[in-house]
């Protein structure tokens, strides 16, 4: 074979490849990677959110909005992308609007005082991953298919090539829905990293002192306005806070916090909650609240979510109910007089039946009959072969049907090992 | 630059059209320069230690093959250049172990000393180079090869860098001659190393590290699973590591073929081995060569009685338990499988007797399968240490497997959606068919022999196959199993 009829061979071949990539690639993307919330926003049948949450990964990790629904009747949804930024907040915000209009919008402002544009491009992989489709200038969508060319998402960065501007298939819902529904949260509404870790965290007030000062850039507050204007026009409540970020606070500054809300003065229609950062004694969390050093886990989500109810019955004028909320709120472990040691579980509805089992190498050791009682005590701490979990089920269930018994009941791993081979027990002990 | 990344393609891509649009004398010194920068992307430091032995080795052969007449100066180069290079293996990777088993023995006896070791980073492919350095000397030594002349030859026959990291382990009389000639393009020779490098990129992105998930899961956290769970890790697992090495492998082949070059082939479908012994023939070839060649025979075979013969295996198998990590999980690993080559030698008078009393033919279908079935359950059995990250860990799975407590068992709860799991075990059955088929008629050949359009047609579906399904990039792709040796 000559070497002309090579390399027309090899040339065929590549425009053949080229020609099937750009016609199949609306194939490619995985499904259960598409936003429910996107598309309720999207659905002019859906009814339009009561209160939507806007930010980045540190609002999409400590806020679950099912809770917020069942306990105050609010419809609530989460639009937060990683490493969200402020254009970022902007165009999703322009893209709600158009559709929907939220009565209330929280904005957790880590995402507005976030990286322009530029930084994220270069540096922030997840930035690349998730926001995409939100950016707008040609120039920039260059660069950040270059950014994932270069961290080796390949396909991603192909597809993106190809990627009509108005598509929101990327959005991602959860990264683990399957713990948790577990949990009796629903996966749908957007709250992700809900692994059961007790990473270490820390002293995030401290940290916080420490932080060294950054101001807002002219990127940011112009965006900022943008938002401002856009709600002030449809006259929504804008309720800014700042979540609790753990290590990561020293990356975002505070009196970047200041000048921003020196531009929120001439709009009456927003309000500030506060720096959570200040108040984690207030909202309880600790620690072993933490999934890594910046994002809270599941158990951070809690508590971080009561507090964020707490906040909207005082401006809301609402009242929040718990009972008919079937879900884990929290857990304890407490070291008793003569040695042993009380787990305590306990559920949102009081009306619920709590039942103990642990197990060791896979085989159950016991387990409990279904009852009220809320704790176990035993006389040591689970070995390391040995795991401790809880299984609780609405008090109304049929306990004569195993069948419903197994589709009602939420399983909650109370404790196993650390990733120090010893266990670690919560501060309260 | 792991070769499930962009930048390995690009590299390749770029190392390619410059090796073949270069005039063929300066096409050794440009692989070598190409070998030693994707060497550096991992640490430039450990350039150091590949020069050194590179060097080391390159002037003892020349040194050996003056000293033909002399032959204790001779033995003495040898000594003194496997000891350097072997040191260097020894202190890399073993000094912590051994200075934690001495450790273990000073506080069993209560001497009161703590021993410190500073926590080196092991240079990335040394076990293997190491390896192919030593069968080099041991080669020129006992005249079996000519040392090599040609320092930057010699250089690529030790850095080439589709196999420096993990091989295959290439003698002297296989890549060193060929680096001795022109390679010329065929065009026919560049599309099976196509197919091969594809399959390769099908094997490691979309089978192996998709069976890596359960498996990562359950033994990540063994104390919430049960029996069958266990099994079914231990079983991915053996799937995992196969289609991880030989998938590299193939990427390797495939990439070298490009160039010209044939690599030694280091599977030959492992797991329809009907026997252990079959099954040491097929997986891993060139250690299992290696280890012949330079210790098996080197310390009498099967040629000093039966006795010594057993010592000889367990030597070996206890050496190359050694090899793959500085622990005792591969310690027990391998002494398993020096127990199956005895247990396999000394019961088989007994069973073949036994299988010509109940009249069954060693040939035939029913026999083979059951055989090729038995064997992948004991290699299976011994994967199970090989992966374990300790001993507690290995015999928890062990006690689980044969309590055969399969009550309870969760599908969902092994770290997969539902589609993911359906493909995953899909692709166990398509494996095993792509196997046997391959076995039977050689897929490649295969492939090659047919027209065209289904040619092609073959290449789309397995490169669309390896961009939807494939799990890649620095974030998500495991990296390659056997890159830690």
């Amino acid at each position: 074979m000559s070497k002309k009829q090579i390399a027309l061979r090899i040339g065929s071949f590549i425009l053949i490849f080229s020609i099937l990539f750009l016609s199949l690639e609306r194939y490619f993307w995985n499904g259960a990677a598409t936003s429910d919330t996107w598309a309720d926003i999207q659905d002019p049948e859906a009814d339009p959110p009561d209160i939507l949450f806007m930010g980045n990964s540190h609002l999409f990790t400590a806020i679950i909005p099912d809770l917020i629904q069942q306990s105050t009747g609010l419809k609530a949804e989460i639009l937060g992308s990683s490493a969200q930024n402020a254009e970022i907040t902007k165009r999703n915000l322009e893209i709600v609007l158009a559709h929907k209009t939220p009565k209330y919008i929280v904005i957790e402002v880590n995402a507005v005082l976030s990286a322009n544009m530029e930084d994220l491009l270069a540096q922030n992989r997840g930035f690349l991953l998730n926001n995409f489709d939100g950016i707008q200038k040609y120039p920039q969508r260059f660069s950040a298919i270059k950014g994932l060319f270069a961290t080796d998402y390949i396909p991603e960065a192909l597809f993106q090539l190809f990627r009509p501007s108005e598509t929101w298939e990327r959005w991602k819902k959860s990264k683990n829905s399957s713990s948790l529904t577990k949990l009796g949260y629903l996966p749908k509404t957007g709250f992700s990293n809900v692994g059961y870790k007790d990473s270490h965290g820390a002293d995030t007030a401290q940290l916080y002192a420490n932080a060294k000062p950054k101001g807002l850039t002219d990127y940011n507050i112009q965006a900022f306005q943008e938002i401002l204007d856009l709600t002030a026009s449809k006259n929504i409540p804008v309720y800014l806070y700042k979540n609790m970020i753990g290590q990561d606070v020293q990356s975002y500054q505070v009196d970047g916090i200041q000048q921003l809300l020196q531009y929120t003065e001439e709009y009456d229609n927003v309000h500030w909650l506060g720096d959570w950062n200040l108040v984690t004694d207030e909202i309880g969390i600790n620690a072993y609240d933490f999934y890594d050093k910046g994002h809270l886990n599941q158990k951070g989500a809690v508590k971080n979510t009561v507090y964020m109810i707490q906040q909207l019955e005082e401006f809301l004028d609402i009242q929040a109910d718990y009972s008919s909320v079937f879900a884990y709120r929290s857990e304890q472990i407490d070291q008793l007089k003569d040695g042993s040691y009380r787990f305590t579980i306990e559920n949102f509805s009081p009306d619920t039946l709590y039942s103990f089992y642990m197990k060791e190498n896979g085989k159950t050791l016991f387990q409990t009959e279904y009852s009220d009682q809320n704790y176990i005590d035993l006389p040591r701490l689970p070995s390391r072969y040995q795991s401790l979990a809880v299984y609780m089920l609405p008090a109304d269930c049929d306990m004569t049907d195993t069948r419903e018994i197994r589709e009602r009941r939420i399983a909650v791993t109370f404790m196993r090992e650390a990733k120090s081979k010893e266990y670690e027990v919560l501060p309260n002990s | 630059m792991m070769f499930t990344t962009f930048s390995f393609i690009l590299f390749t891509a770029a190392v390619l059209l410059l090796y073949w649009l270069l005039p063929g004398k300066y096409r050794t010194p440009f692989l070598l320069l190409a070998s030693y920068y994707f060497y550096s992307c991992y640490d430039i430091k450990y350039l150091f230690f590949l020069l050194f032995s590179t060097l080391s080795t390159y002037g003892a052969g020349l040194l050996m093959e003056r000293l033909q007449d002399k032959p204790r100066s001779k033995k003495s180069v040898l000594i003194l250049t496997l000891l350097a290079n072997l040191s260097l293996l020894l202190v890399f990777k073993y000094l912590t172990f051994f200075g934690s088993v001495v450790q273990q023995v000073l506080d069993l006896i209560r001497v009161p000393v703590t021993l410190t070791f500073p926590q080196l980073l092991l240079p990335v492919g040394i076990s293997f180079y190491t390896f192919q350095i030593i069968g080099y000397l041991a080669d020129v030594y006992n005249g079996k090869t000519a040392a090599s002349h040609d320092l930057s030859q010699y250089a690529l026959y030790v850095a080439y860098f589709p196999k420096i990291m993990q091989g295959p382990i290439e003698n002297s009389a296989n890549f060193l001659v060929q680096l001795k000639e022109k390679r010329c393009f065929s065009y026919e020779k560049f599309v099976d190393s196509f197919t091969l490098l594809l399959i390769g990129y099908f094997k490691k992105t979309v089978l192996a590290d998709r069976f890596a998930v359960p498996v990562d899961t359950i033994y990540g956290n063994l104390a919430s699973y049960d029996g069958f769970s266990y099994l079914l890790a231990a079983f991915f697992y053996s799937l995992q590591i196969y289609c991880d090495f030989s998938g590299y492998t193939d990427i390797a082949r495939g990439v070298a073929g490009l160039m010209g070059y044939d690599l030694l082939e280091n599977f030959s479908h492992p797991y329809l081995a009907g026997s252990i012994r079959d099954f040491w023939r097929r997986w891993h070839a060139s250690l299992t060569k290696w280890f012949t060649t330079y210790i098996y025979i080197p310390l009498g075979g099967n040629r000093k009685g039966i006795f010594r013969w057993a010592l000889n295996i367990m030597i070996v198998f206890l050496v190359s338990g050694l090899w793959h990590g500085a622990a005792f999980t591969f310690v027990i690993w391998g002494l398993i499988h020096g127990l199956y080559q005895l247990i396999g030698k000394f019961t088989r008078a007994y069973k073949d007797k036994l299988l010509a009393a109940l009249h069954i033919s060693k040939s035939g279908y029913p026999y083979r399968i059951c055989s090729v079935v038995c064997t992948f359950c004991l290699v299976m059995f011994a994967w199970i240490f090989f992966r374990a990250p300790s001993l507690t860990d290995a015999f928890t799975l062990i006690r689980g497997i044969f309590s055969f407590r399969f009550a309870g068992f969760d599908l969902m709860n092994l770290g997969m959606c539902k589609e993911e799991l359906i493909f995953s075990f899909c692709m166990v059955p398509f494996l095993f068919v792509m196997e046997l088929f391959d076995e039977k008629k050689n897929l490649i050949v295969t492939l090659s022999r047919q027209r065209l359009p289904v040619r092609w047609l073959v290449y789309y579906i397995l490169i669309f196959t390896i961009i939807m399904f494939g799990i890649y990039g620095d974030l998500s792709a495991a990296s390659f199993l056997y890159f830690q040796f």
